[in-house]
């Protein structure tokens, strides 16, 4: 790309978001905004990412039949429910949660879930007196295999910022009132783990098979960014 | 490198913009970049790629887009592709073909994982319990020792074993393979007397990252 155009770009994104608000963290995230901000720069990122795909596919660096399972494969058989069928387990099987916490990879990898992003995990439970809260400050390091891609708030400023120097406030945001006398532990994943949190089993779940359990997990609260909770009648996750 | 995105312990960058039943991709390029970042050989580094987009341009840029910079970067960096083919859109004549993986090779390579993890037999310099410094180290290259860190006392926590360095990796400088720690430290150490008494942060730290405290 010329400099020229890139400088257009620049201006375009950024007159975008200063229409929506001032806010720099909000630019960032308004082109992901649908209803607004795809005007501004309508296609480039596709054009440019149609090309390269294109260029490798005619040098034999890329294999489209492999762009589209591994896309099929994220968008729909790795995500979040496979890590509530690991907390669900742990709740209904003390011997499997046994397990979990004390070689994390091999446990989660005897329901099947495992790879890139996973390679070496490791849960961190949540008590009474422990709250757990994951984050990426240096990028958007995140467990594929039980959770999926990461959301953008994830990997945004905002909470990468945030989520090591004011988890308190942070956790706020997201409507989770940590009290006083609860210890606070952040994981910064910089480098080869990645975490799950083990979400503490509600009350009101009690004799609940593991099927039923899951729904009561959330992707947030294997983040650390929300509690498990009775699912919302009809809800889809 | 001490630039934007080493962010943890930065003020003001907005609140939370949470999305609710999010989707994994906002539009169809996302998918074909993030397929395509996974499905192409090419050498490790795409991390520091992105950390070298200029601050103004990362914060402004949505995730997939900085894939995007860092994606065709590290392609021209190594050679794999050429600037004159990026312009054209078309292969240079004359330059051998790849063998791309195939959708099973891809799947079954994203099933097994990258572990970094080295089975070279390394004697750790720290033991879980010890007290430790991080260091006050400011490299112009790919470092995953994070500022809001260096020069804070911390305790090991654990020790997981032996993996490649990727200070060094990144850069084709070795694989310089060392123990992993998570360091535990508090937050009162990182953060002031203003922060919560038992609070704290755990890091993972490469052993290149501590020095007795």
């Amino acid at each position: 790309m010329s400099s020229t155009r890139r400088d257009f770009l620049a201006t375009a994104l950024t007159a975008a978001g200063a229409a929506v608000t001032p806010d720099l963290a909000h630019a960032q995230e308004a082109a992901h905004d649908h209803t607004h901000d795809h005007q501004a720069v309508p296609s480039d990122p596709a054009l440019r990412v149609k090309a390269l795909e294109s260029l490798l596919v005619e040098k034999g660096l890329v294999d489209r039949a492999a762009l589209d399972a591994i896309v099929d494969a994220y968008e729909h058989k790795i995500g979040p429910r496979n890590g509530a069928r690991v907390v669900a387990r742990a709740w209904a099987d003390p011997a499997y949660k046994q397990r979990l916490l004390t070689d994390t990879t091999a446990a989660i990898a005897e329901l099947g879930y495992s790879g890139a992003e996973g390679e070496h995990m490791q849960v961190v439970e949540n008590t009474p007196k422990v709250h757990n809260l994951i984050v990426c400050t240096l990028c958007s390091c995140y467990p594929w295999p039980v959770l999926g891609l990461p959301p953008i708030w994830y990997k945004s400023a905002p909470y990468r910022s945030r989520a090591v120097i004011d988890p308190r406030g942070l956790l706020q945001e997201f409507g989770l009132q940590i009290p006083e006398d609860v210890e606070l532990r952040v994981w910064d994943s910089t480098a080869d783990l990645r975490y799950l949190v083990l979400p503490e089993r509600p009350a009101g779940s009690e004799g609940l098979g593991e099927e039923a359990l899951a729904a009561w997990v959330s992707r947030d609260s294997m983040i650390g960014t929300a509690k498990a909770a009775r699912p919302a009648e009809g809800a889809a996750k | 490198m001490n630039t934007i995105h080493d962010m943890g312990g930065m003020q003001n960058m907005g609140s939370l913009q949470y999305e609710k039943n999010e989707l994994v991709f906002h539009a169809e390029w996302e998918r074909r970049m993030f397929a395509m970042a996974l499905a192409t050989n090419h050498p490790p580094g795409m991390r520091y790629h992105i950390e070298s987009i200029p601050p103004a341009d990362y914060l402004r840029m949505s995730y997939y887009e900085k894939w995007l910079t860092a994606f065709v970067n590290l392609l021209l960096r190594y050679g794999i592709i050429a600037s004159a083919e990026l312009e054209s859109g078309k292969a240079a004549p004359g330059m051998p073909k790849g063998k791309p993986l195939t959708a099973a090779e891809g799947l079954a390579q994203l099933a097994k994982g990258y572990s970094r993890r080295r089975d070279q037999i390394v004697s750790p310099r720290f033991q879980i319990g010890q007290r430790v410094k991080a260091r006050n180290m400011n490299p112009l290259t790919h470092t995953r020792l994070p500022r809001y860190a260096r020069g804070r006392l911390g305790t090991i926590e654990q020790d997981h074993g032996v993996f490649r360095f990727e200070d060094t990796a990144f850069h084709q400088l070795g694989e310089n393979p060392q123990h992993l720690y998570t360091v535990r430290f508090a937050a009162r150490e990182l953060w002031g007397q203003e922060a919560r008494g038992r609070d704290s942060v755990y890091v993972d730290m490469w052993e290149a990252y501590l020095e007795p405290a």
